[in-house]
């Protein structure tokens, strides 16, 4: 999954990390891996909320990821850097789809600010409170968290999102005016 | 003003029928409705300790915040009480006009205590222009309906409703315990008037303790939401996931959950010939597609459900998934006449189709291990149908069977041939070919269940995403995530099937839109697990512990030898261990003080424990029931083969359960 996140352009050579829960641990990806060509040892075990010298070797935001797991029902997440994403949340305080697939699973994605964009607990509380209404929450500026029961699932999230954000941001490239398809879409915007 | 719920709920006294209307704000809020409202309310009137047929004992009807709205899948409403099968707190649900009469009679629960001088039924009035706001009484049997027996076994499920429908009139609905469940057998089941079953546990024959012959409840309120246009805009999204879902837009609704058999016999996951094979070469005759081309004339649903996956066949509702294999693959039966026969017979007296053919299907076993002392072989349809029919009534070697397996196989001195956790015994999925089916057998609180957190989900259907059915480890997580939302499922009322197409992201949202109350996925996901810790001290209460928690001797030792899923073992201990930590319990599988603290269970834990020092004058602790028979059978092996000693007929209930 890590090489997919790379090869599909969700992060550059040593962005991202991602995380599972197992029971009161997690196994988050090292500090400075590479998602693309993660082994075995890139994968470092730590309590869920206690350190132990996992935490040396942790990745840089692991403090974003407990506190999404302290304060959510997900049980995996994935950092990623989506650059049609991180475009749009230059701009925008949401990201709702305008197409089929992103209008189906994401609705409506919000976009959040913290000047210390970077395993910083200003960013952490940012993030959690915003991922109580939506699986995915995107920093402004810096990359996607997105949760997941499994993290394929976190992985699906995250890559419908870049896709709906491209299609956004090519819409607007293209100067079209999209002709509405579907019912209610204006209370996405409320969803 | 309350939404989503009524705000009242009736408090009623069988021993002298007075009734008394109350509201629990607090607990409503904290578990929702339906199974998670009756589990709290279990906890403020139960006794854990003591035998769960004493009249002391609460059991309980109640809907949820969803029941009777346009949500899809929603008419359905929860009975809570104790099971005389397992000894544990227990639950089954329904679709159906029940729980939206309840709710449009003006309450969301009935709570009922005592045991009626008499057979009676509870007759609930709801309806507008009647003694306001709901009236509630306790009738005499023998008035209403005095020619006939309620132990007859002739007054199956289609003549208790034909009989009560003409007495109390249009407008009612009925929940009763069926004829099997009346004559005590602990596998009886629930019926309601429009053919739905409640059937695991024995929950017929725990209302029978208190001499209910039916609940009736008549109501035409409206039921309403706190944001009407929201909700519907939340309904259609959910219809939207409903229909670009494949399980729910097209295979429930072309085969029904008989869709399941190839696929789960194609991964090795489906036991035959109780629970010794995986291979079995009898699948294609009892498949989805077969059920589809031989039988099936049409499809049905319950109240509000879009997806309608009951078949309707010549002799009534066709038999679900389970029930072709419980009477098919489980016993040997490759025969769909035969099967729908005994799914029909078990329809009318009110048997668990699943508890019976496992039952069967050890028998079987021991019958051609030649230690019945009587013919009976794996395959043989003709006295599979008189067996079930035996059990109904009551008679021949048949009664021996309308307990269950885990009492039957001790008597004749091999409990290890039952396949059951914690009394209930294994639906039909193998765990050597989906481990965290297994776990998820050893955890459930109502004994062996997939309706407590379904890993066929991630295990063989990829919903929400395919995992490796054979790995034992990091399976916790989805698990517990999948036994809360199949709690908050049954607490809002909504059928588990519509879970197949969205989750607790959605339905939070509609139970916020119909409540008028803030209820984030976060909230549904702790809704969920308070009402699995209440369960779960409720049962440490009863005397269950970590030992509980385990899976049948042939799961754990035996893998199969061919076949998908040959040669894999489970590794219970450590998936165990990784769940009690996913938990926050302690090592013995009790939750912990910071947990109880966290769910703000601490008043309900500490009245458990101290109820748990109530005991029955044998003070082995009520939850014990089956083992305690089990252990009785080992002890006393001359007498095994007979049936056991006690009270027939109408007092056999109140047997030391």
């Amino acid at each position: 999954m890590g090489r997919d996140c790379f090869v599909s352009g969700l992060v550059n050579s040593h962005a991202g990390n991602m995380s599972v829960r197992i029971g009161d641990r997690l196994l988050i990806t090292r500090r400075g891996s590479m998602l693309g060509r993660l082994r075995p040892e890139d994968l470092i075990e730590t309590g869920i909320d206690r350190d132990d010298s996992g935490i040396a070797l942790a990745s840089s935001e692991i403090m974003t990821h407990r506190a999404i797991y302290a304060h959510t029902a997900a049980q995996a997440i994935l950092h990623t850097h989506p650059p049609h994403g991180v475009v749009l949340s230059l701009a925008q305080d949401e990201i709702i789809p305008i197409d089929s697939e992103g209008s189906y699973l994401l609705r409506r994605v919000p976009v959040v600010v913290a000047e210390r964009t970077v395993g910083s607990q200003e960013m952490a509380e940012a993030i959690t409170a915003r991922l109580g209404e939506s699986a995915l929450c995107m920093l402004r500026g810096h990359g996607l968290f997105a949760t997941g029961r499994l993290l394929e699932e976190a992985y699906q999230l995250s890559s419908v999102f870049e896709a709906s954000a491209r299609i956004i941001y090519l819409t607007k490239l293209a100067g079209i005016t999209p002709i509405e398809f579907r019912r209610d879409s204006e209370k996405y915007g409320e969803w | 003003m309350t939404h989503g719920w009524t705000g009242s709920s009736v408090l009623c006294s069988l021993d002298d029928g007075a009734a008394e209307r109350f509201d629990r704000p607090d607990l409503r809020r904290d578990f929702l409705g339906g199974r998670g409202y009756g589990v709290a309310l279990m906890a403020e009137f139960g006794f854990p300790a003591r035998r769960v047929m004493e009249p002391a004992q609460p059991f309980i009807l109640s809907a949820g915040p969803l029941t009777g709205t346009t949500a899809p899948s929603s008419g359905r409403f929860a009975a809570v009480g104790l099971s005389p099968l397992t000894g544990t707190i227990f639950d089954g649900n329904a679709g159906g006009r029940f729980g939206v009469r309840l709710r449009q009679a003006g309450l969301d629960a009935l709570v009922l205590l005592g045991c009626s001088p008499e057979w009676s039924v509870v007759v609930i009035d709801g309806r507008r222009g009647r003694a306001a706001p709901s009236d509630v009484r306790v009738v005499p049997l023998r008035g209403l309906w005095p020619e006939i027996d309620p132990l007859d076994p002739g007054l199956t499920s289609s003549r208790t409703v034909e009989g009560l429908r003409g007495r109390l009139g249009a407008g009612f609905s009925l929940v009763f315990p069926s004829v099997a469940g009346r004559r005590g057998a602990f596998l009886g089941s629930l019926r309601t008037d429009d053919r739905r079953s409640l059937g695991r546990g024995g929950l017929g024959a725990a209302l029978s303790a208190k001499r209910v012959f039916a609940v009736a409840v008549a109501g035409d309120h409206g039921i309403d939401q706190a944001d009407p246009g929201r909700f519907e805009f939340l309904v259609y999204e959910a219809e939207k996931q409903i229909a670009a879902n494949p399980v729910t837009s097209r295979a429930l609704p072309e085969f029904g959950t008989a869709v399941l058999m190839q696929i789960v016999h194609q991964a090795g996951a489906l036991p035959a010939l109780n629970y010794r094979t995986a291979a079995w070469d009898g699948v294609d005759a009892i498949c989805g597609e077969a059920v589809r081309d031989q039988m099936t004339r049409g499809r049905q649903g319950c109240f509000g459900c879009h997806i309608r996956c009951t078949r309707r066949v010549e002799t009534g509702e066709g038999p679900e998934y389970e029930t072709l294999w419980a009477f098919g693959a489980a016993c040997g039966v490759n025969d769909l006449e035969t099967i729908q026969e005994a799914n029909r017979r078990c329809a009318e007296f009110g048997l668990d189709t699943i508890s019976l053919g496992a039952t069967i299907a050890c028998a079987m076993e021991l019958g051609e291990a030649g230690v019945l002392g009587r013919a009976l072989r794996f395959g043989d349809g003709v006295r599979l149908l008189e067996l079930v029919l035996e059990a109904a009534e009551g008679r021949g070697f048949g009664a021996e069977l309308a307990d269950g397996p885990a009492r039957f196989a001790a008597r004749y001195g091999h409990p290890e041939l039952a396949m059951h956790v914690k009394g209930l015994e294994l639906p039909a999925y193998d765990p050597r070919g989906m481990h965290g089916q297994g776990l998820a057998y050893a955890t459930s609180n109502r004994g062996a269940c997939h309706l407590r957190g379904n890993m066929l989900g991630p295990e063989l259907l990829g919903i929400p995403k395919m995992v490796d059915r054979f790995a034992d480890r990091g399976k916790s997580g989805i698990l517990v995530t999948l036994q809360h939302q199949a709690a908050v499922f049954d607490s809002a009322c909504l059928c588990k099937f519509a879970g197949f197409a969205f989750g607790d992201e959605l339905l939070s949202r509609m139970l916020g839109a119909a409540t008028g109350e803030s209820i984030s996925e976060r909230d549904t996901q702790a809704i969920g697990e308070r009402i699995w810790n209440l369960e779960r001290l409720w049962n440490v209460a009863a005397g269950f512990s970590a030992r509980d928690d385990t899976l049948p001797g042939r799961i754990l030792d035996e893998p199969h030898s061919q076949g998908p899923s040959a040669d894999r073992a489970i590794d219970l201990p450590a998936m165990l261990d990784e769940y009690y930590r996913a938990r926050g319990w302690a090592a013995d599988g009790v939750p912990v003080a910071a947990k109880v603290r966290m769910l703000g269970l601490e008043g309900q834990a500490a009245l458990l424990r101290s109820r748990s020092m109530d005991r029955d004058v044998d003070s082995s602790g009520a939850g014990q029931g089956w083992r305690k028979e089990v252990a009785a059978a080992a002890a006393d092996r001359p007498a095994a083969g007979r049936v056991p000693e006690g009270p027939q007929g109408e007092g056999r209930h109140l047997r030391a359960v």
